[in-house]
């Protein structure tokens, strides 16, 4: 069972990582719209959507505090430094997001026009150089308790992780834009380029992640293996897109996102918080909560994802651009 | 000064800004629910569709505001595993799933939901979309139900015991039916719907001053202002049941409620020695003043909201009400009033509690995480340099589209702002 909420939990992360990925990409390419009126149109697209996205982390978060209380708490202080970076760009990107439409003044536009690509990029490469860091085990401190240094995230294998994060959101973000624009505008041709650019830029980081995953990980084979899914589904998201799913593309691109979340459990297990000399780590039996919460847990938050699921299924339908609409 | 310190200012800070906006979108996503119940019940489309025009008008000042009780409420939420990490070591137990199912059940829903519904005018069909307001309406009342429990936990521990170092709960009924809870939750309550009266009283009277859309804001002047006075009365009663609790549970903050001297005060800080073991557990006596101001503010306001009604007796409907001048001009103070009111019963619940994180069990100094006095002034002056920025702009924005009025288009068939600037700059 402790492992039913460790899986539940980390499938938030992956579910957020794989839905913001796309706002990420469409963030960071909103200066490729040449005109104010396709800029409004970007914004637009996402605008519906972004909230239904990005509240997978607070859920994650909420989740993490109930199910296993000591997690939230040393993961949290671990990662504290990198968070407060990721927590300020979120608030930024929120609020670019929110207002680029409420003014007219073209100095009002041309900030948020700046703030969103910038915070889109901060969230992409953050996330995944923090989790490839996961990956790797974080470091000790003088304490005794397991942080996430300044040279943990300068790590080749960290920086990979940001690289491979970054690539995976701007092709998402291409795909996803490209469906609300019209086909042929210099608009759609500048991001059928980025498209191109980042698939075997993409494919290549992911080789790259896997080898130096493979020599300086704990955890070859589990590294190599997710490096391979992730790369695979990849190919399978082109041949989507050239069969004219670009649903079905966008679906496979954001496998490289949920196997993440995926990375982390396959290299440690059941140690939940991990470092690289064991001191300071934190084991699943000693992290889950009580049998008392987890049962008030079971209860109420199971049922909330019979509602929720076909919620964000609605949402999509309703929002999601149609191709070429 | 010190982390433990820099930590708190963070935490009120952060709640502050976020309680200011919230507080308002507890109120208002009521009034919406309820303007778009009425006019999906109107058969003459002539009347529905100015019905409707007050759901977008409204709505549309509610979800600006709503974006800024979002971004705050990150903020919140981070912090208790960034620098309160002492929290869930001890109390994770107990606090832990209710701030969870607070996340899960309120906020997964109410985003998506809200997402759908502010977006989703002309989109979604009419009984679905109303369906979705109630849908945001009723979550975030849940979602205060959950954080009130935590909260009321930590003023008043019930349901619980503590095995090696770790509390456990023995009795999850006794922990959700804690009146240190629910007194809050009906005083919140009052105050919301009051605080949402006042904001619709001062945005009509704005209007009718000058003269514009008569038909729109006379009746939401009188709306607003009788809403305000039942949410006075209801904040006023739950206050006083409130405060005559206290004393049963938190004899300490009573004592420097009340504004307790001398003797008096000496006898209550002998009976938490006792109590606690040796020490000073009294809270700050500063906080006397918080919890007197706001008393005397609730008391002003139960007999001062009702004025602004009355700005209509004996006006024919669309005659002019702008030399009613007074009060037209009252709710523009009261409004203010109210939000002072609300920051100083939350510093009095708040600091009133100190020195405990959880009353009897747990210090705010032993729930305080191992962080650096360096690591904690970055995250407190990047929270308040970046929130309070962003709320200083929300406000701004608020106030602008309120002034300009329903024909402002703020909320439109696909977007937040569609009809106004973006056209005009294509
Ligand atoms: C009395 C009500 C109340 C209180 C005491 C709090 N909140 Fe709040 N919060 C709300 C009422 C609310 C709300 C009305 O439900 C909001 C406003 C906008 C929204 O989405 O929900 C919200 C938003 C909100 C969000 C954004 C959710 C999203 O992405 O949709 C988070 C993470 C929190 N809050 C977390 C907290 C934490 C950790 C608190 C503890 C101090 C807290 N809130 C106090
Ligand atoms: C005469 C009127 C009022 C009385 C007697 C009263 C009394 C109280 C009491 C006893 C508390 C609890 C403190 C604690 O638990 O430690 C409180 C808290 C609070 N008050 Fe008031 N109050 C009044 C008016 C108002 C008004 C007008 C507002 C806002 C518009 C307001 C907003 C709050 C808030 C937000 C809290 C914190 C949450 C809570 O404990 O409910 N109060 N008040
Ligand atoms: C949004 C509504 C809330 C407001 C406006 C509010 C207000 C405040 C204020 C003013 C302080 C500063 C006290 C001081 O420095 O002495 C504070 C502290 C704190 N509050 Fe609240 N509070 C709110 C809700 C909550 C809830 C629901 C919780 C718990 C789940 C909570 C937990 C804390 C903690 C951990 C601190 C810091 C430790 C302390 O100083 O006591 N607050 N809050």
């Amino acid at each position: 069972m402790d492992v039913f909420w460790y899986a539940l939990v980390g499938l938030l992360l992956a579910g957020y990582l794989a839905l913001e990925s796309i706002d990420f990409g469409v963030g960071m390419l909103l200066p490729l719209a040449p005109s104010e009126a396709g800029r409004a149109r970007v914004r637009r697209t996402i605008v519906p959507l972004f909230l239904a996205n990005e509240v997978w982390l607070v859920a994650f978060v909420g989740l993490l505090f109930g199910a296993l209380p000591l997690l939230e708490g040393k993961l949290l202080y671990a990662l504290r430094l990198p968070l407060l970076a990721l927590l300020t760009a979120w608030f930024l990107r929120d609020a670019a997001l929110w207002f680029r439409g409420a003014h007219p003044g073209a100095a009002w536009r041309r900030t948020w026009d700046v703030v969103l690509p910038v915070s889109s990029l901060v969230l992409a490469a953050g996330w995944g150089a923090v989790l490839a860091a996961l990956v790797r085990g974080l470091s000790t401190n003088g304490g005794g308790h397991a942080v996430l240094t300044a040279t943990d995230l300068l790590h080749p294998f960290a920086l990979l992780g940001g690289c491979v994060t970054v690539a995976g959101s701007l092709r998402q973000g291409a795909l996803f834009t490209g469906r609300a624009v019209p086909g042929d505008s210099v608009h759609a041709v500048r991001l059928g380029r980025v498209r191109r650019a980042a698939t075997p830029a993409l494919l290549v980081l992911l080789l790259l992640t896997a080898v130096v995953g493979a020599l300086t990980t704990g955890a070859p084979p589990a590294v190599a293996g997710v490096g391979a899914l992730a790369a695979v589904c990849v190919l399978a998201s082109e041949a989507s897109l050239r069969s004219g799913r670009t649903f079905s593309a966008l679906l496979f691109g954001a496998v490289p996102f949920l196997t993440a979340p995926l990375a982390v459990g396959a290299a440690h297990g059941t140690t939940v918080l991990a470092t690289r000399s064991g001191a300071g780590e934190l084991d699943l039996p000693e992290a889950i909560a009580d049998a008392a919460s987890l049962q008030l847990l079971a209860v109420t938050v199971l049922p909330v994802f019979l509602v929720v699921i076909p919620a964000q299924v609605w949402i999509w339908r309703v929002f999601a651009p149609t191709d070429r609409a | 000064m010190n982390v433990v310190d820099l930590a708190r200012l963070q935490f009120a800070v952060t709640a502050t800004l976020h309680f200011l906006f919230v507080a308002l979108t507890l109120g208002l996503v009521t009034v919406v629910a309820f303007l778009q119940t009425r006019a999906l019940r109107t058969k003459d489309p002539e009347r529905r569709s100015l019905r409707m025009r007050q759901v977008r008008f409204w709505g549309g000042l509610y979800v600006v505001n709503y974006a800024l009780g979002i971004i705050s409420g990150l903020a919140q939420e981070f912090q208790f595993g960034l620098n309160w990490s002492g929290l869930s070591h001890v109390l994770g137990n107990v606090v832990g799933a209710p701030l969870a199912i607070e996340t899960m059940v309120a906020f997964f829903l109410e985003a998506t939901f809200l997402g759908l519904w502010a977006f989703g005018f002309g989109r979604v069909p009419p009984r679905a979309h109303l369906a979705l307001i109630w849908g945001v309406a009723f979550t975030a009342y849940a979602s205060t139900f959950w954080i009130m429990v935590v909260n009321g936990f930590m003023q008043r521990p019930v349901g619980y015991e503590m095995r090696d170092g770790t509390a456990h709960v023995t009795d999850w009924g006794a922990v959700v039916t804690n009146g240190a809870t629910w007194y809050a939750i009906v005083h919140i309550a009052g105050a919301v719907t009051l605080l949402a009266g006042l904001f619709m009283t001062a945005v009509s009277a704005y209007h009718l001053r000058r003269d514009r859309d008569i038909g729109f804001f006379r009746p939401t002047l009188v709306q607003g202002s009788l809403l305000a006075g039942a949410g006075a009365l209801v904040t006023t009663a739950a206050g006083v049941v409130h405060l005559v609790a206290l004393d049963d549970y938190q004899p300490e903050k009573y004592a420097v409620v009340m504004g307790a001297t001398g003797a008096e005060l000496d006898r209550a800080r002998d009976a938490a020695a006792a109590a606690y073991g040796t020490g000073d557990w009294l809270p700050p006596v500063w906080v006397g003043v918080a919890s007197l101001l706001m008393l005397l503010i609730g008391l002003l306001l139960v007999v001062l909201v009702w004025v602004p009604a009355t700005a209509v007796r004996g006006a024919p409907p669309g005659a002019s009400l702008a030399r009613r001048r007074f009060r037209l001009r009252l709710p523009a103070v009261l409004l203010p009033l109210g939000f002072v009111a609300m920051i100083c019963g939350w510093l009095s619940r708040e600091v009133g509690r100190q020195p405990w994180m959880v009353t009897g069990e747990l210090t705010v100094r032993e729930a305080i995480g191992d962080v650096s006095v360096g690591g904690m002034l970055a995250s407190f002056l990047a929270f308040t340099f970046v929130l309070g920025t962003l709320a200083v702009i929300d406000w701004v924005l608020i106030c602008h589209y309120a002034r300009r009025g329903p024909d402002a288009g703020l909320l439109g068939d696909e977007d937040l702002f569609p009809a106004g600037p973006v056209r005009a700059l294509d």
